[in-house]
């Protein structure tokens, strides 16, 4: 399913390290991960690990759990993959189980809410065996992961979950139309000349139904808050008593929201009641009615098909995203998942094996064999410059540049469930008044971000 | 309007109706069997190039046998759960006259109207321990399939008394005593003459019950934890993902599911409706 | 059938609807009078514990802070009335408003029921008129929509309507008569959300209850009509004075389901609504979004009670007329 299929090379690489006793660098791009003390192997009898479609591979999972099973004799890896829709309703359940999974990818919008209730496993005890360093603080020096995973992990100055991978937007544009109408795309640096891009691509392709030289959904908020961001805006702010309240309707958010508008209004054909994902934008793409769109990585691979317009990985390119201002990129939402510890396990050193695995420099590489970003800072700035590797090196240039995260408020899982920042790009779409529209979306997110 | 006209009228009202029935189930066939660039047009294809290759896709999601199984396995003793004790009751309310009749009615109307959402935790708070004591050893509670038969048995039970309840009724008694005077027991005036006249009501009402459980997605899915526990309704919507809509797999998946109940449905054609009809109308 | 001498009929008590007079009183008439509890027991039993127990869990949770803390530390804190108070009085600023989603639900409910009863009979009245084979092509054509699973039928309702590949906008903007509705977002606002949704569920509660009446009016015997007729009825007066007062406690039946059914109708409305939900939010919806979503459990469930109760009130009287009605036959 996804574009970058180098999973074999890293495999192979696990393999080789899982098996020899010590960490073996070898596979490591430059420098070391944190070096795990060795110790006596946990004991349990089944270790049950809930992942969520299209993180691993089956190959890699496998390699994954046999290693485990190899150093912990006597223990089976029980490894379910979940559906993500309803995934919240399910981890509440099965948490509060009387035999709850041990090892659960959260995604980090949701890990908030799973360690504010006191549903995971304090683990920071184990935090250098698991590969974070020495603090738990995202500035200090001793702090290894990415910082945004490691601001989803802790809670009240406590570790409760380990940072698993992220991976964030980039702009996918056509190379062919780009070089029929004249398009340099090293000049896409900023919105207007994006903007300016987009309209000459639709003149040129104007016999395409439906075309988009832009193509922007009505719904992609994820898009929207990077703009909020990138115009000096924010989503919500957390003041002195640490309640937390929607910002949309700043003066700067407010900017930022126009600018997602002016993108769209730029001839996008995009539905306005509508995300990325319906009508699935790669699909579009792929029948050659997109010159340029914002996607995540493994969205580029589906834009290639057997038929269609596109048909081959030459046709299509990635660019970073431009921010407002001439020169500079948006700062990204940085995406991902973390993996908590159910508090209630029974296999809890058994469970942190598992996990520090990942943190080894061959489970790093697995998962940018994924096309993930990997969740160590220093793997992630180094990742080998080979052209499987092109997108994933542009994602962590802009991850480095500037990265920000939907608001660590115990609520938010709540205002994402109910979202009302779509319901607002809607509104604004269909003539509602930008400023109309997000004092009623801030007004929404105020009633549930705080949580009960 | 003379008698022709009228006549001509009807039926052409009658068809018209029969287009809008049939439209959507058409419409989901019809993109069952188009490849990808046939269904994402802006101008709709009518005849689809008949590819099969999202019901393969269908078919061969992860665990697809566990999932038939598992909703095989939920709806047969769902219905048969929900048949034996609906059916005693029925009797009871059709056939014999006790104290607190109505009563019993009322309390049968009132189950009707659980709000079965709101119960979801209330229902896991219930069952996550297994059941108490000496019924401990039954496999009920958390990540147990058989768990799902006892909870759709109860969203059944109350529709099910109604719908026999009239099919009971329908059944004139003087039957029955007919074949008592002839020398029947009141067991074998009821398996000789009343069960035979029962039998289409029985199949029907458990279509309903069948329905039911087939359909169920919010139990099958938060109460269950591994892949092979999970129901078909929990296939149906694994085409959905972040990733987008598979539209072509989901109605692939769509009819394929759909199949089973039509099956049923065509077996016991106007018969379903018989139940309610034949106990409310006076004649 | 063959009886045997022991096994002779006491017809006392036993099929007829009356209970055995008292000299009759032997061991087999004490069993025939416990043989009705009897009968119903294990639904009582069923209903006492399978939903008797997670109701007063459901009303206990309504009565204490409750979420996702001390659903998993099995925290009890009771909070009294709290709950109702914050549900009838209270509502967070952004969630609709309590009584606006009360008000909202029972239109959306009076609306339905009225649409599927009114068109039901209509379509159970056409098809006594059909010729055999149109009839036939109905029926068939009802009971392919009526057989359609609910998550199929939302999945399916909703690629109909998709705002851009959806079949039904191409169909209206090719007939011309409204205009252009290409890229027309229904999903975009309440009322049009709500339209599709009532399609859908119109669409598939017409064949229950066109096929329920249908099967009531062929039940009425026909010499009644016929001898209205001879005395110079008029069609008008067979309806109103025969056909109608037979198939009322069926229809007070139909009416009675739907009622309920589109009162509770869950499935159709949250599925149909992810990108827009607070204008379509109904009772049973809002009730899972707080609850479930926002995992403030105490809460939902003291809107849960709310709603049970407002149906129970609202239902009793009527359900109470319709068992009457059903006994007096």
């Amino acid at each position: 399913m996804k574009s970058i299929r180098f999973g074999s090379i890293a495999l192979a690489a696990f393999m080789v390290a899982a098996c020899s006793s010590t960490a073996s660098p070898s596979a490591a791009p430059t420098g070391t991960a944190a070096a795990v003390a060795t110790q006596a192997p946990a004991t349990c009898t089944t270790l049950t690990v809930w992942a969520m479609p299209g993180t691993f591979t089956d190959a890699n999972a496998a390699a994954l759990n046999t290693s485990f099973e190899t150093a912990h004799p006597g223990c089976v890896v029980n490894y379910q993959v979940q559906q993500w829709n309803g995934i919240v309703a399910k981890l509440t359940t099965a948490l509060a189980s009387n035999n709850p999974p041990d090892i659960m990818e959260i995604g980090n919008t949701d890990a908030i809410t799973f360690e504010a209730a006191g549903a995971l496993a304090d683990i920071t005890a184990a935090r250098a065996q698991l590969g974070g360093g020495t603090s738990n603080t995202s500035a200090d020096a001793g702090q290894l992961w990415l910082a945004s995973l490691n601001d989803s992990s802790v809670y009240n100055g406590k570790l409760y979950a380990v940072p698993f991978y992220a991976g964030d937007r980039v702009l996918i544009y056509r190379k062919d139309l780009f070089k029929s109408a004249n398009i340099d795309p090293t000049t896409i640096t900023s919105k207007d000349k994006l903007i300016a891009a987009a309209k000459t691509l639709q003149t040129a392709n104007s016999s395409v139904t439906d075309f988009s030289g832009f193509y922007l959904p009505g719904q992609n908020w994820y898009a929207m808050m990077q703009m909020v961001w990138d115009e000096g805006g924010t989503i919500a702010t957390q003041d002195a008593s640490g309640k937390w309240s929607g910002t949309l309707e700043n003066a700067s958010s407010e900017k930022g929201i126009q600018d997602y508008i002016d993108y769209y209004n730029a001839g996008s054909t995009g539905p306005k009641d509508n995300d990325e994902a319906n009508p699935a934008q790669y699909t579009l793409f792929n029948q050659g009615k997109v010159g340029m769109m914002i996607g995540n990585g493994w969205e580029i691979g589906l834009t290639v098909g057997k038929t269609g317009a596109v048909t081959s990985a030459d046709q299509v390119g990635v660019l970073p995203i431009p921010s407002a201002t001439d020169g500079k990129t948006v700062p990204v939402f940085l995406g991902g998942s973390v993996i908590g510890i159910a508090k209630n396990s029974k296999n809890q050193q058994a469970a942190i094996d598992w996990v520090a695995q990942l943190s080894q420099p061959a489970g790093q590489n697995l998962m940018i064999g994924e096309g993930w970003i990997p969740s160590l800072k220093q793997y992630a700035a180094n990742i080998a410059d080979t052209p499987a590797n092109v997108t994933l090196k542009i994602q962590a240039a802009e991850a480095a540049a500037g990265s920000g995260f939907t608001p660590n408020a115990k609520g938010w899982a709540a205002v994402e469930a109910n979202n009302p920042i779509k319901a607002m790009l809607t509104a604004i779409l269909n003539g509602t008044s930008v400023d109309e529209a997000a004092k009623a979306a801030d007004l929404k997110i105020n009633a549930v971000i705080n949580g009960q | 309007m003379s008698r022709t006209a009228r006549r001509v009228a009807l039926n052409g009202i009658g068809l018209l109706a029969a287009f809008f029935f049939a439209f959507p189930v058409y419409w989901m066939v019809n993109t069952a069997f188009k490849s990808a660039d046939q269904f994402q047009t802006y101008v709709p294809v009518f005849i689809p190039d008949f590819t099969l290759d999202n019901f393969t896709k269908a078919l061969n999601q992860p665990h697809f046998i566990d999932f038939v199984r598992n909703s095989v396995f939920v709806s047969f003793f769902t219905v048969l759960l929900a048949l034996v004790v609906g059916f005693l009751s029925a009797m009871a309310l059709a056939r014999l006259r006790f104290r607190g009749r109505k009563g019993f009615l009322l309390l049968v109307a009132v189950a009707q109207m659980a709000p079965f959402e709101a119960l979801l935790i209330p229902i896991f708070l219930t069952i996550r321990n297994g059941l108490p004591g000496p019924l401990g050893f039954l496999p009920i509670g958390y990540n147990q399939v058989p768990t799902l038969i006892l909870i759709y048995f109860i969203f059944t039970l109350p529709f099910t008394i109604w719908s026999l309840r009239g099919f009971v009724a329908g059944i004139p008694v003087d039957l029955e005593e007919a074949a008592m005077v002839d020398g029947a027991s009141r067991f074998q005036a009821f398996y000789k003459v009343t069960l035979p006249l029962l039998a289409p009501g029985l199949v029907a009402t458990s279509i309903f019950c069948y329905i039911t459980s087939w359909n169920e997605f919010l139990y099958a899915n938060t109460f269950m934890s591994e892949q092979t526990n999970y129901t078909l309704p929990v296939w149906l919507v694994s085409f959905r993902t972040f990733l987008g809509t598979d539209w072509g797999a989901t109605m692939a998946a769509s009819t394929l599911f759909t199949l089973p109940v039509l099956f049923f449905f065509l077996i016991i054609q106007g018969r379903m409706v018989g139940g309610l009809a034949a106990g409310g109308v006076k004649g | 059938m063959t009886p045997t001498p022991e096994e002779a009929p006491k017809p006392q008590g036993a099929a007829r609807l009356y209970v055995a007079p008292s000299r009759y009183r032997t061991r087999k008439t004490i069993l025939n009078d416990a043989l009705p509890y009897l009968a119903i027991s294990p639904t009582v039993v069923t209903f006492a514990v399978l939903l008797g127990i997670p109701l007063v869990v459901l009303f206990a949770t309504s009565m204490q802070k409750f979420g996702l803390f001390e659903l998993l530390n099995n925290v009890t804190t009771w909070v009294g009335l709290d709950n109702y108070y914050q549900v009838l009085f209270q509502t967070p600023a952004g969630l609709p408003d309590f009584v606006t989603v009360v008000i909202r639900t029972t239109v959306f409910m009076i609306v339905n029921v009225t649409l599927t009863i009114t068109l039901g009979t209509l379509i159970a009245l056409l098809l006594e008129k059909l010729n055999k084979w149109v009839r036939l092509i109905l029926t068939g054509t009802m009971i392919l929509a009526w057989a359609m699973p609910v998550v199929t039928g939302v999945v399916l309702f909703q690629w109909l309507f998709d705002s851009k590949l959806g079949v039904v906008n191409w169909a209206i903007s090719s007939t011309g008569i409204f205009g252009n509705y290409l890229n027309h977002s229904w999903f975009a606002t309440g009322l049009t959300t709500f339209t599709v949704i009532t399609l859908l569920i119109v669409w598939q509660a017409i064949p229950f209850v066109a096929l329920s009446i249908y099967a009531g009016l062929l039940s009425i015997p026909r010499e009644l009509s016929e001898a209205a007729r001879v005395d110079g009825g008029s069609e008008r007066q067979i309806f109103r004075h025969i056909t109608l007062p037979s198939v009322a406690p069926l229809m007070m039946m139909l009416i009675f389901l739907s009622v309920i059914w589109d009162f509770k109708v869950f499935t159709q409305i949250y599925a149909m609504s992810l990108n827009a939900p607070d204008n379509t939010m109904t009772l049973s919806v809002y009730a899972y979004v707080i609850g479930i979503s926002d995992q403030q459990y105490g809460y939902a469930a003291a809107a849960s009670v709310v709603m049970m109760l407002l149906l129970l009130f609202a239902l009793v009287p009527y359900i109470r007329r319709m068992i009457n009605s059903l006994e007096d036959q």
